[in-house]
């Protein structure tokens, strides 16, 4: 299932958010053994748990299981690509609308849309793809950027 | 994530110590709930030991902004490490909300 080398890991998550701490810990380990210091780890798990969560509270028109694939590759240069693949409803993130403007009275600021805020924010580059009825997408994240 | 409460002259200090995610948001909204519900409008949220935070926790600090300004009451954070207060500055939360760097600056602030 859980699967750690110097070069790629990759977790299978149930999409349900009893299993988000098997998310943190995977990258706990991840961190660890990649070395990639407080901050790195501070923003691949905030960009996926929204990225996650997202899916489990939005993404499917039914109540069967679920499985969220999570893959990692780091390259030569330290940047580290993340595909996750669900099976999920067609949902492109680019396409999402940006969050509350942040000009407006607190009254009639709300939360919708900030966790895919962080992802675009915290990420270098995001590619997104529909292929045989799964949603497939893909994050650069650069530790320093 | 745990938490601790102090009163300090009528004013509630809860420090949330831990993670605030996805997972233990709930945790926190209910306790609030029960701080309002007892008559606390004046509330610190201390955030010195919160390691991590995501849109969900945030959320609830929102809410509870909303809550207070609505009656009359008020809300101070402190305590945001560099990484929390990165999350809040890109949230555009710095500008909504009252943060003080200490615990001690948060309370003089309503005192």
């Amino acid at each position: 299932m859980t699967q750690l080398n110097p070069l790629t890991a990759s977790l299978s998550l149930p999409a349900d958010t009893r299993q988000l701490l098997r998310l943190q810990t995977f990258l706990e380990e991840l961190s660890h053994n990649w070395v990639l210091g407080d901050e790195a780890l501070f923003a691949l798990n905030l960009a996926l748990e929204e990225l996650v969560t997202n899916t489990i509270f939005y993404g499917y028109a039914d109540k069967l299981p679920h499985v969220i694939d999570l893959d990692f590759e780091a390259d030569q240069t330290g940047t580290i690509r993340i595909v996750m693949t669900d099976d999920g409803k067609p949902f492109n993130l680019l396409n999402a609308p940006p969050p509350d403007s942040f000009d407006l009275p607190v009254e009639e600021r709300e939360i919708g849309g900030l966790g895919i805020h962080f992802v675009k924010t915290l990420m270098k580059r995001i590619e997104y793809q529909r292929l045989n009825e799964k949603n497939i997408l893909t994050l650069w994240y650069q530790p320093g950027k | 994530m745990q938490m601790t409460y102090s009163d300090f002259d009528g004013i509630g200090v809860v420090g949330i110590v831990g993670r605030l995610d996805t997972t233990t948001y709930s945790d926190l909204e209910t306790y609030l709930n029960s701080l309002y519900s007892k008559g606390v409008n004046q509330l610190v949220l201390d955030c010195t030991r919160m390691d991590y935070v995501s849109s969900s926790g945030l959320r609830v600090f929102l809410l509870a902004l909303k809550r207070l300004k609505a009656t009359g009451g008020s809300l101070v954070i402190c305590g945001l490490q560099p990484t929390i207060h990165n999350v809040f500055e890109i949230s555009g939360f710095l500008s909504i909300f009252n943060i003080k760097d200490n615990c001690d600056q948060a309370l003089a602030a309503l005192l």
